[in-house]
């Protein structure tokens, strides 16, 4: 007589194949030939490498598009040219710092990774002490490097590699200039000094915001550390803090008050300025933004803007010349590669960022136009001047050597988004600037006070 | 084993009652088997994070180092120093008050309307549902245009002469908005409220008919009431979403402008991930969860005067 197998039965061979599938489907699966990384936003298989050599896991928040197809092409570049010495992980994240702090937290750190300066304080000590790879490697020589952020060398340590740079300027609209009758900046004279300073600025502001309705004179930004605002006050001899006792002076110290009325005075007196409103997140994430509209004066800064930045004739160049310091200082907001202080494999990960500082891939970062080189051998070969507009090349150079970057300090993300909200009443033109400044001084001071002063 | 089978004289139980003690335990073992990924996955990634979260929120702790205990500092700070926590509260409660209201509303309007029978209704049943299964993210992106100010609502607006605003860079209208925008989803609740409807029996309904009722009359006597089971569920589960939501702040404005829209969980996510402060993020969760048990404890306390079930 035929068995009659019951339910029970049936839940018993599902558990054993399910749980078979289960297994099978975790096996590990044959990972893709050598050289065979892309710039897609997922993870990519580590190459199964020959007997030996290490696997590194690059990970960075350079994925999709230009800067995706870049870094693919430099990591197929760096394992043909050194094949005996690591076979790398691309691994593209959009949050690299998030994804950084979990894995660090789960001790299960990238070996090299693309770092945020503003995180270092907290995280020192997970980044590799660069120091003794520089003295003994000739190939990297640090003259060379166009400064990165202080932060990097504190206590006699190098905590970074160069790869991206950003040298915030201003940028015109050329063809705005000329419908207006303006001098270009390099065409003023004031005392043999070939720049335009503060005044200039605010006529050439005025002169295109009456050229139409839908035109404004200049865009300002509306972030406290953006970079027009922050540059005007450093360029001015201002500061946000005072690096000894931790407090914040938007308005009690006289040179950044004088430089954020400047300011204000654009956007809410003479009203030449972009209305803060108008800045919206949406024309930022879907890519429209206000100079593709055509409502462009003295753009503030297109990285991003790609395709629309090919249709407006736009030029970088420094910013005007401070009144106070009759100077400019360019805001520098470089992202260096860091190497983790626990991975075993420091002497491969050096040669792989080692080779993305090189003066061969910054020059291809800086044609490509996503970002900037990191070496002044880049920024100054005939190839990178041929691609920038003949007359603004002093002023590059310069823009390279009169950098500042953002002050850095336990607690500053928290004091940028808790002090933002108050300095958005200049932005918007709300209230009186200076009371908002001393708010801004207050809410800042206790913050940056509870973070350092331990 | 019953007190049958027990033997009085203690000795080692008979074959048969050992055979029964295996097979039970058998029985109990290959149900626990057959539950063992659930509990495994409840212990590790429910259980075991919440309870040690409690721990958390007494240290402080970046992740850069091992948490350190603090006491009740953070409880501390949250109450009498964090001026940013009373805002994130008043932010979040106002959106709720806004929010919860008009979604019920919403929803047992459009129930009532899919609830009637006509030719096609499954058609805008299924319109009515479909944005509730959309990505959030995505039609939060395209809200963010739809409320710009040379968006949507404003070319709309325009067609009969209203002027309207920046929507998310106004802070007297970016709470509002995001509120608006919350109905965009009704389509689980109406869902829910529709079920409710079509339980409503029939014969009540021609009882009131037969006492010349009105319909407003056979809304207000019959169909609520009987509704208001399906009510009270959609009342705490909203609740307790509004009071955790702050993706679309997070998406849209980043809790701006001028902190108009700075949810709770928004403040909680910019502790732990953008501040590193984990312990005190915890902190902040375990306060917002005491303020959600507390207020469910109070539906429940409260819906014995208001919901009906068909047992009572």
């Amino acid at each position: 007589m035929a068995r009659v197998h019951s339910r029970r039965d049936f839940l018993r061979a599902a558990a054993v194949v399910g749980g078979g599938a289960t297994l099978a489907a975790c096996a590990a699966t044959p990972a893709p030939a050598a050289g065979t990384t892309t710039g897609g936003t997922e993870a990519q298989a580590p190459a199964e490498a020959p007997v030996g050599i290490p696997k590194i896991r690059y990970l960075t928040d350079w994925y999709g598009g230009a800067r995706g197809e870049l870094t693919s092409q430099f990591l197929g570049e760096f394992a043909e040219k050194f094949p005996d010495v690591a076979t790398v992980s691309y691994e593209p994240a959009p949050q690299v710092g998030e994804r950084l702090l979990v894995e660090f937290a789960a001790g299960t750190a990238p070996d090299i990774f693309l770092w945020s300066f503003t995180d270092t304080p907290e995280f020192k000590e997970w980044l590799l002490d660069l120091k003794p790879f520089f003295e003994v490697d000739p190939e990297i020589n640090e003259p060379d490097i166009i400064r990165q952020h202080p932060i990097f060398y504190e206590n006699g340590q190098i905590l970074a590699l160069p790869f991206q740079g950003l040298f915030f300027g201003e940028e015109i609209n050329v063809d705005l200039f000329e419908q207006a009758g303006l001098p270009m900046p390099w065409e003023h004279d004031h005392a043999g000094d070939k720049w335009w300073n503060w005044d200039d600025f605010v006529e050439a502001a005025v002169a295109i915001n009456n050229l139409g309705d839908d035109i404004y004179g200049c865009t300002l930004g509306n972030d406290v550390d953006g970079p027009n605002w922050f540059q005007w006050v450093y360029s001015n001899g201002g500061s946000y803090w005072n690096p000894d006792t931790f407090e914040t002076t938007l308005a009690s110290n006289e040179a950044t008050l004088e430089a954020m009325l400047m300011l204000y005075k654009l956007m809410c007196e003479i009203k030449v300025a972009m209305p803060s409103e108008d800045y919206t997140v949406m024309a930022e994430s879907l890519g429209i933004s206000p100079e593709a509209a055509g409502v462009v004066g003295i753009p503030r800064r297109l990285e991003e803007q790609g395709a629309a930045a090919a249709e407006i004739n736009v030029h970088r160049v420094g910013i005007a010349r401070a009144p106070r310091t009759n100077s400019f200082m360019s805001n520098h907001n470089h992202q260096p590669n860091c190497i983790s202080s626990k991975t075993p494999y420091q002497q491969e990960a050096w040669e792989l960022g080692k080779y993305l500082a090189s003066t061969e891939v910054q020059l291809a970062i800086g044609l490509n136009g996503t970002s900037q080189p990191c070496r002044h051998s880049a920024i100054e070969s005939p190839e990178y001047f041929a691609s920038q507009p003949a007359i603004a090349k002093e002023a590059l150079v310069e823009q390279t050597q009169k950098g500042e970057f953002y002050p850095i300090f336990k607690g500053w993300r928290e004091w940028r988004t808790e002090v933002r909200p108050i300095v958005e009443k200049l932005f918007f033109c709300e209230g009186d600037p200076v009371d908002a400044l001393k708010e801004a001084d207050e809410v800042g001071t206790a913050i940056l006070k509870r973070y350092n002063e331990a | 084993m019953t007190a049958a089978q027990v033997p009085a004289s203690g000795a080692a139980p008979a074959p048969t009652q050992k055979r029964g003690l295996s097979r039970r335990l058998a029985r109990d073992l290959t149900g626990w088997a057959f539950i063992s990924p659930w509990v495994i996955g409840f212990i590790g990634l429910t259980a075991f994070p919440f309870l040690f979260s409690i721990y958390l929120s007494l240290t402080e702790y970046s992740m850069a180092a091992p948490p350190e205990f603090i006491g009740l500092e953070n409880f501390r700070f949250m109450f009498f120093e964090d001026r940013v926590y009373w805002t994130a509260m008043r932010v979040t409660w106002t959106y709720a008050a806004i929010a919860v209201p008009l979604g019920m509303v919403q929803s047992v309007f459009i129930a009532l309307i899919l609830n009637q029978r006509v030719h096609g209704i499954a058609f805008f049943r299924t319109a009515f549902y479909v944005p509730g299964m959309i990505s959030s993210v995505g039609w939060m992106l395209v809200w963010t245009y739809l409320l710009s100010k040379n968006g949507a609502v404003n070319w709309a607006l325009a067609l009969v002469g209203i002027e309207g605003p920046s929507y998310l860079n106004s802070t007297t209208w970016a709470l509002p908005a995001l509120a608006l925008m919350g109905l965009f989803s009704v389509g689980s609740s109406m869902l829910i409220m529709l079920a409710a409807l079509q339980g409503v029996p029939e014969h009540l309904y021609e009882a009131v008919e037969i006492d010349g009722g009105s319909d407003w009359s056979k809304f207000w006597n019959v169909t609520l009431p009987q509704i208001s089971p399906a009510l009270f569920y959609n009342l705490v589960m909203s609740l307790i979403g509004v009071l955790q939501s702050w993706q679309a702040a997070y998406l849209m404005t980043e809790g701006g402008p001028r902190n108009a829209t700075l949810f709770y969980g928004l403040h909680l996510y910019r502790n732990a991930f953008q501040y590193f402060r984990m312990g005190y993020a915890c902190a902040l969760g375990w306060v917002a969860f005491m303020i959600i048990l507390l207020l469910t404890g109070v539906n429940f306390l409260a819906s014995k005067y208001w919901v009906f079930y068909e047992a009572d």
